[in-house]
């Protein structure tokens, strides 16, 4: 029970961590849960011809608004957040195959070269279970995993600042 | 005494030369006054001489249409900001007048806090080509919203994006379009990294006949959006399992720009949406058209706009299409699983992913590695493809997913370990036309007929289904008149007001209910007074029903379908004919669909009303002659009142 409060105590500690270290701004895609999909989307069959199903209409595009806190943060560093949040899932499983669409729009994301690709693909599937770790894992909580395991690999250390 | 007498000149020269200066600023500023005015109205003059509020590009920005009664023309948007000229929405040469002053105006009319020369920018950029604004008498104003939005967007080319019908709704078969804005150079570029451009209508929700009325009325208010395309295909190939046909454009960067500048001005712009015509497709075909004014798109669709006909319109144009792929759904991917697993394989895979095995199960371990991912990573589909269309996920939904995808990890093969999905044969674009004429001749009881058919749209079982959803079926409007010989008598033989019809076959991953609904005027063959006599009268027939169906063999279809059909007219005992039916049949064909036939059999038992137990069993087939004609004959044994006969025809089908 003792061990229970520590570790969540702890938990609580890391989570609210990593919310500080993102300049406050637990939104832009770092806080998204993985494991989660999508609920109640059968509702929406009904609306399919009028496809009025992206939700709220925006023109929010990377390079400055749609709910991302610019601040002083590198904009590449954000695009990886945002992208990693919104596809976290599909991360996951292109991560546990070793391959994937999601997966290699993430690598050119953080500016990985075509000749690295292999050792990351590698990387995150040999790996799954650090990035991974729980059903509650955040993806700001895989991209903190990402970056450490990255910078103790040989050949994917040059891409972590 | 020196400084003194120096400031005694400074004190009394000041006034005089404060006075120059502010005469000096005062003539400055008219002068200015004067120039900015010359040029504007020298830029009008030259406008009007070149007739530009008459050119298609002018009347693409701001989407000018001929009115549908009279002449002139009215502008599609409803936003009332949208134009500067007060009778701008129905006066392009107005709007165009206004719109230059506007962009020599830096503090007058803002929106988004940008001026006219920023917000307007479609406008601006259009109207500086044709008239060459030198940048000392009509300085460009910085326009940093703009800039950004453009260098986020790394324009490269354009894309249309055509999302399919999904299982088990027909209507979704009219499909949608929107525009990719392909990021970055060909080489190395990530799609799911670009930008979708989409028309949609905010329905808030509604559903049923107030979903169909306000949409069909233009009630519901239609924007255009951005968003990023990894959230385009979450929303359409994994949420609502669309196949998606992405049809890579030509188009010139100068166009591009325009195209581009054009969605900047549209922020925020409403238009009423029509779920006819002024619907989604529609107004793709409106950016188009204002990338490609020479095109005319949206003049070739003056009457309603089916999504795939814009898809034919576009890419049947010389030159504008680059390339065509494929991107299947969530859905495809997994049916097309279920073909390549073994048997033993399919059941593992559902149950893994209904959680009664274990994901490390070591029965797994007895397979090799690709077979081992194949059955990992489908059931992963398979799970999460069923979790997604549901509520919100469990704790226990969550461990599974997570569990399973961990076992994957320790798997040695890197993939999916099945073949990728096979790109279909034909693409939407080239299915068959959705109109169809038709001329037969036939036999209805020993009476001898001509027949004549015609329907507007769309599709139906025994069409060519290249290019259209298996097992989907959509009519409307559809007519077949006749002529019997012998009595020189016309009648409608049918006219169907609407068909939907959804056979989507069972297997080991999806078990949907098949349903269908139809309703329509029908001559059917009575008797007449209490005689033994059956004579052709008018009923509208009403009947739905709900089934199941699998596929027996290869590209075969078979089904059972239960239901109701009703019958109202005067000619029937109470006015009407009520009753439960239930029918069964058999799809089967080539896998090339040179050739179909349809066995069936139903009956239905009229318990109400006019009572009787009508019955048919009979063979339909239709041979494709070309891509735009086939045959179609038909037999059928009937039985209605205690009378049988036999129908046969033979027909002619065209397609346009």
């Amino acid at each position: 029970m003792r061990k229970m409060v520590l570790l969540t105590a702890v938990g609580l500690m890391i989570n609210v961590g990593v919310a500080l270290a993102g300049d406050t701004d637990v939104g832009c895609g770092w806080g998204t849960l993985a494991f989660r999909g999508q609920s109640g989307v059968a509702a929406k069959v009904l609306a399919a011809t009028t496809n009025g199903l992206l939700g709220n209409q925006t023109f929010g595009i990377s390079s400055g608004t749609a709910g991302c806190n610019q601040g002083g943060t590198v904009k590449a560093e954000l695009q990886v957040q945002r992208y990693a949040g919104a596809n976290i899932d599909k991360l996951a499983s292109d991560m546990a195959a070793g391959q994937g669409e999601s997966l290699d729009t993430l690598a050119h994301l953080i500016g990985i070269r075509d000749a690295d690709q292999a050792a990351f693909f590698q990387l995150t599937k040999s790996h799954f279970n650090e990035l991974f770790p729980s059903d509650q894992v955040t993806a700001g909580e895989m991209l903190t995993t990402l970056k450490a395991l990255m910078a103790a690999d040989q050949h994917l250390a040059q891409y972590v600042s | 005494m020196f400084a003194a007498g120096r400031a005694r000149v400074c004190a009394w020269g000041l006034r005089p030369a404060l006075l120059l200066i502010a005469l000096a600023g005062l003539v400055t500023a008219a002068a200015a006054q004067v120039a900015d005015s010359a040029y504007v109205d020298e830029l009008i003059a030259r406008a009007d001489a070149l007739h530009l509020a008459d050119d298609p590009a002018w009347r693409a920005l701001l989407h000018y249409e001929p009115r549908h009664f009279g002449s002139g023309a009215v502008s599609a948007v409803d936003s009332s900001w949208f134009f500067l000229a007060p009778d701008g929405k129905t006066d392009p040469r107005a709007e165009l007048h206004a719109t230059l002053r506007q962009f020599f105006v830096a503090d007058g009319w803002r929106r988004d806090g940008e001026p006219a020369q920023c917000a307007l920018r479609g406008r601006y950029l259009w109207l500086d080509r044709r008239l060459g604004f030198e940048p000392s008498r009509l300085p460009p104003t910085p326009c940093r919203q703009y800039d950004e939005f453009r260098g986020g967007l790394d324009a490269w080319g354009v894309t249309l994006i055509f999302p399919e019908a999904f299982m088990n709704n027909p209507s979704s078969m009219f499909g949608h379009t929107l525009l990719r804005i392909d990021a970055g150079p060909p080489s190395g570029r990530r799609n799911l990294l670009s930008y979708g451009v989409n028309f949609s209508a905010d329905t808030g929700g509604d559903g049923g006949v107030a979903f169909a009325w306000k949409g069909i009325t233009g009630s519901y208010r239609g924007r255009f959006g951005i968003h990023p395309y990894y959230d385009i295909v979450k929303e359409y190939a994994d949420w609502e399992s669309r196949d998606i046909w992405e049809y890579e454009l030509t188009l010139a960067p100068a166009n591009i720009d325009l195209l581009l500048a054009h969605v900047w001005e549209l922020r925020d712009v409403d238009f009423a949406y029509y779920f006819f015509d002024e619907n989604c497709s529609y107004q793709i075909l409106a950016l188009l058209d204002v990338a490609r004014p020479d095109l005319h798109l949206r003049e070739r669709f003056p009457a309603w706009v089916a999504p795939a006909d814009t898809v034919r319109a576009v890419v049947n144009e010389p030159g504008l299409l680059r390339a065509a792929s494929f991107r299947a759904s969530t859905a495809t991917q997994l049916r097309h699983a279920a073909r390549e697993l073994p048997a033993a394989q399919r059941q593992e895979v559902r149950d893994i992913a209904r959680g009664s095995e274990a994901p490390d199960d070591p029965r797994l371990a007895l397979l090799d590695a690709r077979e081992h991912a194949a059955v990992l990573g489908t059931a992963y589909d398979l799970f999460r493809y069923e979790e997604l269309t549901q509520r919100e996920t469990t704790p226990q939904e969550r461990h599974r997913a997570r569990s399973i995808l961990l076992a994957r990890s320790d798997v040695p093969f890197e993939g999916p370990g099945l073949p990728p999905v096979p790109q279909p044969a034909v693409r939407p674009d080239q299915g068959h036309p959705i109109a169809r004429a038709g001329l037969g001749a036939g036999v209805r009881d020993g009476r001898f007929y001509l027949e004549a058919r015609l329907r507007p749209g769309y599709h139906d079982l025994m069409d060519p289904s290249g290019g259209y959803t298996a097992g989907a079926q959509i009519d409307f409007f559809a007519l077949t008149a006749r002529w019997y010989t012998r009595d020189r008598e016309v009648r409608v033989h049918r006219f169907t007001v609407v068909d939907v019809t959804s056979v989507a076959p069972w297997d080991t991953f999806f078990q949907p209910i098949s349903w269908r609904v139809a309703t329509g005027v029908f001559s059917r063959l009575l008797p007449e007074n209490h005689g033994s006599d059956l004579k052709e009268r008018y009923v509208w027939r009403s009947a739905g029903g709900a089934g199941i169906a699998f596929e027996p063999w290869a590209h075969a279809l078979a089904y059972g379908f239960a239901g109701a059909t009703v019958d109202v007219g005067s000619a029937l005992t109470d006015d009407c004919a009520v009753g439960p039916g239930a029918e069964v049949g058999l799809f089967a064909g080539p896998q090339s669909d040179r050739w179909k036939t349809h066995l069936f059999a139903e009956v239905t038992r009229f318990a109400l009303g006019e009572e009787s137990t009508a019955a048919r069993a009979g063979l339909n087939a239709r041979l494709s002659l070309t891509a735009q004609q086939a045959l179609e004959a038909a037999i059928s044994g009937n039985r209605d009142f205690d009378r049988n006969w036999i129908e046969a025809g033979i027909t002619w089908l065209y397609y346009f």
